[in-house]
């Protein structure tokens, strides 16, 4: 009886410990002092000091202009500035930039903010504008992109004005100008760093400024007291880097993170139903197109291409996978891309499938493969169209392969059949149709002479409707040259604690969350 | 002794160098192009060649190792093409998760294996011995990142009290200790229990327990102690596993170790950075063996001195 109670005794303190364990900061702390912020007009007090976002892998570099992925650019859109952003709707909105001019074909003359400073106290001036831009121009991760942009005479006019070369005349240039490539740096730190360094202690002007980077684990912003614009509502933003899509969903339901860029497709629901947690969902700048290669003998027949196309259930296919996530692709780009117009997406018929197969000289199909760089919704989504592509003879072997040997067969153009993921971030269809023009290393090697003279026309047109009727017209071209079959636009799925207000949703997948506010 | 440890120790210079070959050809053959990783799908074949060249990889197989050898006996590891940060620097800060992990897991699968091993020998085909191997079948047999996310659910989701993933405190360890833990408990319960049913069978044991000694000391002193040999051979073994990083647990617990160092820096074909870490993987595994070694001539006298009388 007696060791009984004792028994009893130690689980009764086990549990009471266990209960003071619970409470360990699942979620950050609520600040003890909080802080008066300023937002939408009217005054609020935010209940913390701090917000916890998960990113999906570790950047290699912050520098805005050498680095190529998504979880940099969510990171550095707290950091920086570019000369102009663009809003929702697609207009351009003055940011670094108070105005701007094309005063000729190739030249937009910037005039600057005076009450700039850099994270490192000093003031922005023209040169550091005219640094950036010819940085961007350089450097060989933002050079592809920037390639339309003249750095070399880019020039300061006085300390506050500079003129933006193009090479060309270039209607997309501030779309361009916008993106993070396009971001403002700090001109003396650069240098001062070198390119290594720069990436890893980056100097910008945005609402954040980096605090601590832990290498592997999670990038530290602070709030950058001297910011020009309506500052940051809180002082703390954490990046926790954390691979696993479905461990950034749990953390984010058990409340180890505030905030998630992106919604894993098979936890959507389950987020989108718990009462604790938002989701919003819109319209992304991601298009999924699946490539066929003009170097593979199979596709060179347009009546095969359209036969792989025809097969396809593509509603079907996108529902199933990525559900809410995505709509079927009617176009070759997204819908938020400029000059986008409703195409398809493509109507299934299976007996004109085997129809065009049967003329094209295969009436008992063909085999090929399809390899890509790993991505399991593709995996899913090609298992399914795998089975309706067989229902009409073309045996289809799915290959998913590590991103460096598939970008490395695409240079050496043997991708038979592959595929494109893309986000054009700079929403501008010139860059959205870049893996279309000849001598692009791609899988798609279209090397056709009438895109490249379209896309000429496009990039050169400053008149608003010429350039869409262009875009109407090369859209159309690429949707019935059968090149690609367009699968989907993903949509941007931000899920966060239901304690977060003022949050402003973005397309990008890149949204600024300095003018988040918590409620108690 | 000091003299055994001192050849062994030469025989793992012979060691590394074969590890630094090995590694050094299986990276140059494996197709993928560092340049074309780092400057990504919009750059110009100009842009990939001028990074080649700036990286040297389009120099021949010998003056690429010579390279890389020669400035590995000076100490330098070289420079992650990725971050740009010396790679000695990025391992380094890794380490000492892999480390505490690994130490961690090895105590979780000892405390739960070597009992119930030794339980399950004393009372072979009881209840506790059937208890035991099932246990032992489920950790072997579960994916370990099935396993996790399991944990995670009932112990982050459901019942709150733990974290489900980072390295900010103490009780953010406990569910991967656990994931390891469990698994390579498994193992070292099947190998405890085998030892422990052949100790249990010898002469000395029936002696002892003639003697009149209790059986808790005829368990421990006599059976257990002469059981450890191939326990703690593959405790080492398991351990200098778990040294290696484990990948599966550090990414879905997010864990800034070396596994998912090393698999980040394979996908992105930044080789000084696989090079230095399987090296550092290499010298762990030695270390660990030599350490095992030295362990057994503690748990049995008789190596000892078969080692002295060679």
């Amino acid at each position: 009886m007696k060791k009984l109670k004792i028994l009893a005794l130690i689980l009764a303190a086990t549990t009471v410990l266990t209960a003071c364990s619970s409470t360990q900061p699942q979620k950050s702390e609520a600040s003890s002092s909080g802080s008066e912020v300023s937002a939408t007009s009217t005054v609020t007090k935010n209940a913390r000091d701090q917000l916890v976002v998960a990113i999906a892998n570790e950047p290699g570099s912050l520098d805005p202009q050498n680095v190529g992925v998504v979880s940099a650019y969510q990171v550095q859109e707290q950091m920086f500035n570019t000369l102009v952003e663009r809003d929702e709707e697609g207009n351009f909105l003055p940011s670094l930039a108070e105005s701007w001019e094309q005063i000729d074909d190739t030249t937009i003359r910037f005039k600057l903010r005076q009450d700039v400073l850099f994270h490192n106290g000093e003031k922005m001036t023209a040169e550091d504008v005219r640094y950036s831009i010819q940085r961007a121009t350089e450097i060989p991760l933002s050079a592809s992109i920037f390639k339309g942009f003249d750095g070399e005479a880019t020039a300061v006019v006085d300390d506050y004005t500079v003129d933006v070369k193009t090479k060309e005349p270039f209607a997309g240039a501030l779309s361009y100008l916008a993106t993070t490539r396009g971001s403002i740096v700090s001109k003396k730190a650069a240098e001062e760093k070198g390119l290594d360094g720069f990436g890893l202690e980056p100097i910008g002007t945005g609402p954040f400024k980096l605090s601590k980077w832990e290498s592997g684990d999670r990038i530290i912003l602070e709030k950058f007291d001297d910011y020009w614009g309506d500052k940051a509502t809180y002082k703390t933003l954490i990046a926790r880097i954390i691979p696993d899509a479905s461990v950034r969903s749990m953390e984010l339901e058990s409340g180890g993170v505030d905030f998630l860029f992106d919604t894993n497709p098979a936890d959507y629901d389950r987020i989108k139903n718990n009462p604790n947690l938002v989701t919003e969902v819109g319209t992304s700048f991601t298009h999924e197109l699946w490539l066929l290669s003009m170097t593979a003998e199979e596709f060179s027949d347009i009546k095969v291409r359209k036969a792989m196309s025809l097969a396809l259930d593509i509603p079907a296919i996108v529902k199933t996978v990525w559900g809410e996530l995505g709509v079927p692709a009617d176009s070759v780009f997204s819908d938020k891309v400029y000059g986008h117009v409703s195409i398809g997406p493509i109507k299934q018929d299976v007996e004109e499938a085997k129809k065009l197969l049967a003329e094209a000289g295969y009436p008992n199909g063909f085999s090929t493969e399809i390899t890509f760089g790993e991505s399991a919704v593709t995996q899913a989504a090609l298992e399914i169209a795998q089975q309706m592509w067989a229902a009409v003879g073309i045996n289809v072997t799915i290959t998913p392969l590590d991103q460096a040997t598939y970008k490395d067969n695409n240079a050496a153009g043997i991708t038979r059949f592959g595929r494109s993921n893309f986000t054009t971030s700079t929403g501008d269809p010139d860059h959205a149709l870049a893996n279309w023009q000849s001598g692009y290393k791609g899988a798609l090697n279209a090397n056709d002479a009438h895109i490249d003279e379209l896309m000429a026309k496009g990039r050169a047109e400053s008149d608003d409707a010429k350039r869409k009727e262009i875009y109407k017209e090369l859209q159309e071209y690429c949707w019935n040259s059968y090149y690609s079959i367009p699968v989907v636009f993903s949509k941007v799925s931000y899920a966060y604690t239901n304690k977060i207000t003022n949050f402003e949703f973005a397309s990008t997948q890149q949204p600024n969350l300095s003018q988040i506010i918590f409620s108690e | 002794m000091a003299k055994y440890i001192l050849k062994r120790l030469l025989s793992m210079v012979v060691v590394f160098f074969g590890v630094s070959v090995l590694i050094f050809t299986l990276l140059y053959f494996t197709p993928g192009d560092p340049a074309r990783m780092i400057l990504g799908d919009e750059a110009t074949e100009e842009q990939i060649l001028k990074l080649q060249d700036e990286l040297g990889l389009n120099d021949s197989y010998i003056e690429q190792y010579g390279r890389f050898i020669g400035n590995a006996l000076k100490g330098d590891l070289g420079v992650s093409y990725v971050t740009g940060r010396p790679v000695t620097q990025d391992i380094l800060s890794r380490f000492p998760t892999t480390i505490k992990l690994a130490l961690l897991s090895t105590l979780v699968a000892v405390i739960i294996a070597i009992p119930l091993g030794v339980l399950s020998a004393i009372y072979q085909n009881k209840l506790i011995d059937n208890l035991s191997r099932i246990i032992g079948l489920f950790g072997v047999s579960m994916p370990q990142f099935w396993q996790a996310i399991l944990l995670i659910i009932l112990f982050s989701l459901q019942l709150r009290w733990l974290p489900a993933s980072g390295s900010y405190g103490w009780q953010y360890w406990i569910l991967p200790s656990f994931t390891i833990g469990i698994h390579m408990a498994s193992t070292i319960l099947r190998i405890t229990r085998a030892s422990m049913l052949d100790t249990l069978k010898n002469d000395y044991i029936m002696t002892a327990r003639a003697k009149g000694t209790k059986e808790f000391w005829v368990i421990t002193r006599h059976a257990l102690k002469n059981a450890l040999i191939p326990i703690v051979t593959v405790l080492g073994l398991r351990f200098g596993n778990a040294l290696s990083g484990s990948v599966i647990a550090e990414s879905i617990f997010a864990l800034p170790g070396l596994g998912k160092l090393i698999v980040d820096a394979i996908k992105a074909r930044d080789y000084p950075v696989v090079q230095a870490s399987v090296f550092l993987i290499s010298i762990s595994y030695c270390v660990i063996n030599l350490a095992v070694d030295i362990l057994y001539t503690y748990i049995n006298p008789q190596i000892k001195e078969q080692l002295r009388r060679k």
